[in-house]
């Protein structure tokens, strides 16, 4: 009886429907996740190399960055006329000269670009030149300085600014300088004039632009041809996150619905051998203890698996329910797998020495 | 345990995904370009310097004596003296220079006048001090601080602008120009009162004068 036991335990640890449909969902998901890890690791190799053989500039571009004129070799007065000329062809810079320069930003690229402006101010023989700075955008925001504030060059060198341009935006900033006619300390102004080791200045912009592929930038998900091109990669991580998450959820709810359907019923008192009845299966098969006494010898073990290999039982059933007729004449002994069994026919197989055991779908 | 197992993996696949998703992002963000204008000016030269050249006054001064030349006036001591028949210009200042700025040259005039210069206790200036070619004579005024006003007007409101760039050394006939001048002879009045300023002097009240011009060069704006 021992030995039959644990027979019946092994069977049922090969055979048992829901342990094999579980070792299937755990090579399923096994493989959904090696799968997916590969899937990261090729795409993370491409980009990587992608971008280390990607070369390619933002267009960004400063209308005037080829001659920058801030200074001038010559300034005119108040009537036209030249106030100050220089000597040769360099630029000059004087008490009362003053100029604006104005810098255009465009961008000829198909993303948005992220840019930064940054100024710096190199001195020379003296960093201590009377010019006042201030900084504007074209439609009159300060963005150093102000309407009525002139700043020093000392604050022109800590300024820098950055923003965005989106596709075919273009933008315009006015760097205004001047040197104060009577600033204050005559004297410096004319000691600089009479310096012999010339002093001067060299202010430069420089500007550093990133592409921005953030959706935002781009315009979002209107439908335009190019904003697919940046983000294409980026729409096949999205998928495949959607991906991952629609298998997970498909697993889980299965997962639920089996257990679900694994809670039996009130057993049906049966001291020699537990017998559980099961309702809400699909498609149950009816099969009569005559059909299994006349297609099996002694010993075997019969479950629904074996039945629909066998083409008892259709291969859409779901469940099996055995019955018996009264007082039907039975001397094998089966060990029986079922969903469902009617108790004349549990009486009549334990009565054999069976074994009947009651399995979810 | 299952369920946990579950939600451990579709954590790990979510933390997977987005890690890509930054990956991709910060990869994107290496796609980048640099670029620098620059402008380079000096201070523009100024460079103007001013030399007066001799002096208003002397202390002597040089005619034909017998036939000969000597000194005519000559003063007792090293003081510069002005005396009936001498005459002078004002120092000539030499402006020099190629200043890249427009300039504009003023002068500031200071005449001193002490109050030795009475006749019988009458304000009496015979001195001629001509302003670009305007004589101021002093004798025509009622007074010294009347001839003194008159004398700095003229010069003060002498200006010269010049273009930048400018070589000053070459406009110097444009410069300020001032000479002085005590006649000789005008009429037998006259020459009673020039010997009366004269003997005053002798006797240690001498009358003076002093001309003090400042050249002012200055950046036109």
């Amino acid at each position: 009886m021992d030995q039959i036991e644990k027979a019946v335990q092994d069977s049922s640890q090969l055979d048992d429907p829901q342990v094999a449909l579980a070792k299937r969902h755990k090579i399923f998901l096994t493989i959904i996740i090696i799968l997916f890890l590969l899937s990261v690791a090729v795409l993370s190799f491409c980009l990587v190399d992608y971008a280390q053989q990607d070369k390619r500039e933002v267009a960004l571009k400063v209308d005037n960055e080829a001659e920058v004129n801030i200074f001038s070799v010559y300034y005119t007065g108040a009537n036209g006329e030249i106030v100050v000329q220089s000597a040769d062809t360099s630029k000059v810079i004087a008490p009362g000269t003053n100029a604006e320069y104005t810098i255009r930003l465009r961008n000829a690229d198909e993303y948005a670009i992220d840019y930064e402006i940054d100024p710096n101010v190199k001195f020379f023989a003296t960093n201590n030149l009377p010019m006042l700075v201030r900084m504007r955008t074209a439609d009159g925001k300060y963005l150093l300085g102000s309407a009525n504030d002139w700043v020093s060059l000392q604050a022109l060198r800590e300024f820098s600014h950055k923003g965005t341009l989106k596709k075919a935006e273009a933008g315009e900033f006015v760097f205004e300088w001047q040197w104060p006619y009577e600033g204050g300390d005559d004297e410096w102004d004319t000691q600089l004039g009479n310096q012999e080791r010339e002093a001067g200045v060299e202010i430069s912009f420089s500007f550093h632009s990133v592409a921005n592929t953030s959706l935002g930038a781009n315009g979002g998900w209107d439908g335009h041809p190019d904003h697919g091109k940046n983000i294409v990669i980026a729409v096949a991580a999205i998928i495949l996150l959607i991906i991952a998450i629609i298998i997970i959820i498909i697993l889980i709810k299965k997962r639920k619905d089996e257990l679900n359907n694994a809670v039996d019923e009130l057993p049906v008192g049966a001291p020699a051998a537990p017998v559980y009845e099961r309702q809400g299966a699909p498609f149950v098969a009816q099969i009569d203890l005559a059909l299994l006494d006349s297609h099996f010898s002694g010993g075997a073990f019969i479950n629904l698996v074996t039945l629909k290999q066998m083409g008892i039982v259709p291969l859409t059933a779901s469940a099996m329910h055995i019955t018996a007729s009264p007082n039907y004449q039975f001397s094998k002994s089966f060990i029986v797998f079922t969903q469902s069994i009617s108790p004349e026919a549990r009486r009549i197989i334990t009565a054999a020495g069976g074994v009947v055991v009651i399995t979810p779908n | 345990m299952k369920k946990n197992v579950m939600m451990r993996v579709a954590s790990a696949l979510l933390v997977a995904v987005l890690m890509t998703t930054c990956a991709i992002s910060g990869t994107f963000a290496k796609y980048t370009t640099n670029a620098t204008g620059s402008d380079t000016a000096r201070v523009a030269k100024f460079g103007v310097t001013i030399t007066a050249n001799g002096e208003t006054f002397a202390t002597s001064e040089e005619g034909l004596v017998n036939g000969v030349t000597a000194n005519t006036v000559l003063s007792a001591d090293t003081d510069n003296v002005v005396a009936p028949g001498m005459s002078g210009s004002m120092a000539k200042m030499t402006l020099t220079g190629t200043p890249e700025v427009a300039v504009k040259v003023t002068y500031q005039a200071t005449l001193t006048l002490s109050d030795n210069w009475l006749v019988d206790s009458v304000y009496y200036c015979p001195i001629i001090i001509k302003v670009n070619g305007t004589s101021f004579k002093g004798a025509t005024y009622a007074s010294a601080a009347e001839f003194k006003a008159a004398v700095e007007g003229a010069i003060n409101a002498f200006t010269k602008e010049y273009a930048a760039g400018t070589d000053l050394s070459t406009v110097s006939a444009e410069s300020l120009e001032v000479t002085w001048e005590w006649a000789y002879f005008v009429d037998e009045a006259t020459d009673l009162k020039d010997t009366k300023l004269g003997n005053q002097a002798a006797a240690g009240n001498a009358a003076t004068i002093e001309l003090t011009v400042k050249t002012i060069v200055t950046q036109i704006n």
